[in-house]
């Protein structure tokens, strides 16, 4: 799949956001978006999937050379995209496991076998080190930050995307969690070829990935392009040095 | 000895006397509620015909074996020592009026009960007994006012599952006192599932109190009827003993609900609790009044009201009004209320993982009412309740008569969450028993 971003403009109510976005990411390709706090990171990824409080104004979104712009939320994550959100939501009394269910269904588009899914849950959660508590829970509930992040890699790896965004995957992560998340994102990525856009604000996470494809984002807008270096330079000078 | 007949005609007077609704409530948007007594009523015959094809179906489509089926003109059973029905004109039934906790002077809706019923079904079980008993009650176009008398005496465990399914042609009401007594060390669950057709206005007062270490667990499924107004007082007034009551409603189609619950601790380290769940769609209409009280002297007594609602859509109102009256200090109180739409972040959380808006709605939905339901005790009453959910969410809010109870049909079915293991007990029984 190649996901292509436009000369993106979007907002949230009269607020103008994302300012003119272009961005493209191949299967087999890992990039990342650096920026700062409220920059437009989380609102470019939640406008690939089609968040309903974010209004396109401008440019297009395609998968493949089609516009994704007039899919539902759901039909995007069946085209084989994938979004780790920095927040995921806790949701009452839906079962984590009825739910993995749910979606492996949705995107399958066939019967699953809880025996398999059970297996695989299980799998993934040692995996990740993750408790086994957590197959029994509602939804993200009552889970740690760091508990929720890995639930969200659990869940990509089920899903098997062909392009993952991760929005801070590693954000509320202890050291050794980050290492565990990104060799679980690598796991992934070495058995599927996915395609994949990481925001991060830290570089610790990019140490075990490597990825080759650098952007960083201000005010709406992607103000650089580039590979390792750019990462040292905002380690070194911040983003001030990137101000237009 | 009660004079039943001046008791009926005293009761008459009330109900014609006492004003209909006046609550504040009803400022914005009333219930109104004028029940006539009619004089003209359809023969027996055609009365215990009905109830018979409804018990039949019924039994077909679910499996379940009723302990009894009461009708406008009586009941037939397959019998159970612990039930008995008792008639007007019966000297026991003299006795049943007059200890009943039920005042006609309280409420009209008690009165119009008492100078309506003419039948009341007595449920005794006796010190250091069980009793697991399940009864239908059935009615066609005729109301159907039954008294229902509940002791469960000392030691002893009482389940109980009531299954409300008249469907009447023409409007009609289906109302029922029901008194509920434990004695000491004495506890008891009892399940009222409320599916009545569209025709029918349910009026429901329940009044329970509990000896020493006693405890009763009530749950109320509300899926059916026109309109609901229950009036019922739950008092935990033995030492250490428990009151925990949930009700559930699932409203569509105008429906209206009307629910005023008082859980009342009046003993020492007694325990009482509330819980009401409540979703609201086209139209639906539901009040909900949860009333907490800690009488002066209950020390150490632990009292909460948790009332929450979900509106499917915005035409729809829920109205959740909880409040407290505490008169003792050494007490543990809390209250909460919360009512709104579906959460938009939700939706584009399982949305983002392929699972379409329908899908993803129910699946909210389900998980709105998982914690009450999974607090049913009973396998019977937890399945049926999920199935009747189940069955109209995906209907579109269509009234079910009969549920078919299928696995396929209760998303709770593949859920992990331990009180799912009593769904799968109960199937698994009924398999074997089959
Ligand atoms: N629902 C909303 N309503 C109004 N403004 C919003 C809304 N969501 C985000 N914004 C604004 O949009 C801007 C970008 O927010 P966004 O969450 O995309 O930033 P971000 O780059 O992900 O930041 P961070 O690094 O802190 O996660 C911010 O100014 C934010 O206040
Ligand atoms: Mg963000």
């Amino acid at each position: 799949m190649k996901l292509e971003i436009k000369d993106l403009h979007a907002g949230i109510e009269k607020k103008d956001i994302i300012k003119g976005v272009n961005l493209t990411v191949k299967e087999g390709e890992a990039h990342v978006i650096m920026g700062p706090n409220g920059s437009g990171k989380t609102t470019l990824a939640k406008a690939v999937f089609g968040y309903p409080g974010i209004k396109v104004s401008k440019g297009d979104i395609l998968a493949d050379g089609r516009s994704i712009l007039p899919l539902k939320t759901d039909a995007r994550a069946q085209l084989g995209l994938f979004l780790g959100f920095q927040h995921p939501v806790e949701i009452e009394g839906v079962g984590f496991v009825n739910f993995l269910r749910a979606s492996r269904e949705a995107v399958s588009q066939g019967q699953t076998s809880m025996k398999e899914l059970m297996k695989d849950i299980k799998l993934l959660s040692s995996g990740l080190k993750m408790d086994d508590s957590i197959i029994g829970r509602a939804l993200n509930k009552g889970l740690s930050g760091g508990e929720k992040k890995k639930a969200e890699i659990l869940q990509m790896a089920l899903q098997k995307p062909k392009i993952a965004i991760l929005d801070e995957p590693d954000s509320g992560l202890d050291i050794d969690a980050v290492k565990i998340v990104a060799s679980n994102i690598n796991k992934v990525v070495e058995e599927t070829r996915m395609g994949l856009l990481v925001i991060t604000h830290y570089n610790r996470i990019l140490s075990y990935m490597h990825p080759e494809h650098v952007h960083v984002m201000m005010d709406g807008r992607i103000v650089a392009d580039g590979g390792n270096e750019l990462i040292d330079r905002i380690e070194k000078e911040g983003y001030e040095s990137f101000g237009r | 000895m009660i004079d039943q007949k001046r008791f009926v005609d005293d009761a008459l007077r009330e109900y014609s006397k006492l004003p209909g609704e006046l609550e504040q409530l009803y400022t914005r948007r009333s219930v109104p509620l004028s029940i006539e007594i009619k004089q003209e009523s359809l023969p027996d015959k055609k009365k215990e015909g009905v109830a018979v094809e409804l018990h039949n179906e019924l039994h077909a489509k679910t499996g379940v074996s009723f302990d009894a089926t009461v009708w406008e003109g009586g009941w037939f059973t397959c019998g159970s020592p612990a039930m008995k029905l008792v008639k007007f004109g019966e000297d026991e039934y003299g006795e049943l009026l007059s200890n009943s906790q039920h005042k006609s002077s309280e409420d009209k809706y008690v009165a119009l009960i008492h100078a309506t019923s003419r039948q009341a079904l007595k449920i005794d079980v006796k010190d250091s007994t069980a009793a697991e008993l399940k009864v239908l009650f059935a009615c066609s176009d005729d109301p159907l006012p039954v008294q229902i008398h509940i002791s469960v005496g000392d030691g002893s465990k009482l389940t109980l599952f009531e299954w409300h399914a008249s469907q009447g042609h023409k409007d009609t009401f289906s109302g029922m006192l029901r008194d509920i007594r434990l004695g000491k060390n004495a506890s008891c669950e009892i399940n009222v599932l409320h599916n009545e057709g569209q025709n029918t206005t349910v009026l429901e007062h329940t009044k329970s109190r509990g000896d020493d270490r006693s405890s009763v667990k009530v749950n109320y499924v509300y899926a059916g009827s026109g309109t609901a107004r229950a009036r019922n007082l739950f008092e935990a007034s033995g030492y250490e003993s428990k009151v925990k009551v949930e009700e559930i409603i699932v409203g569509s189609k105008k429906q209206k609900f009307d629910l005023n619950t008082y859980v009342v601790n009046a003993a020492e380290n007694s325990e009482a609790s509330l819980g009401s769940a409540a979703l609201a769609m086209q139209e639906c209409a539901c009040y909900l009044k949860g009333f907490a009280k800690i009488t002066n002297g209950a020390r150490g007594a632990r009292s909460f009201v948790g009332e929450k609602g979900l509106l499917v859509d915005n035409t729809a109102r829920i109205n959740s009004i909880p409040s407290m009256s505490i008169g003792e200090n050494a007490v543990k109180a809390t209250h909460s209320s919360a009512t709104g739409p579906i959460d938009h972040d939700s939706m584009f959380y399982l949305t983002s993982r392929g699972i379409n808006a329908e899908t993803a709605k129910q699946l909210m939905i389900f998980g709105f009412f998982s914690e009450p339901i999974s607090s049913i005790k009973s396998g019977l009453a937890k399945e049926v309740a999920s199935s009747i959910i189940t069955a109209k969410i995906k209907a579109g809010g269509e009234l079910i008569g009969i549920p078919e109870l299928k696995a396929e049909n209760t998303i709770w079915e593949s859920a992990t969450e331990p009180g799912i293991a009593h769904h799968y007990k109960y199937r698994e029984e009924r398999e074997a028993n089959a």
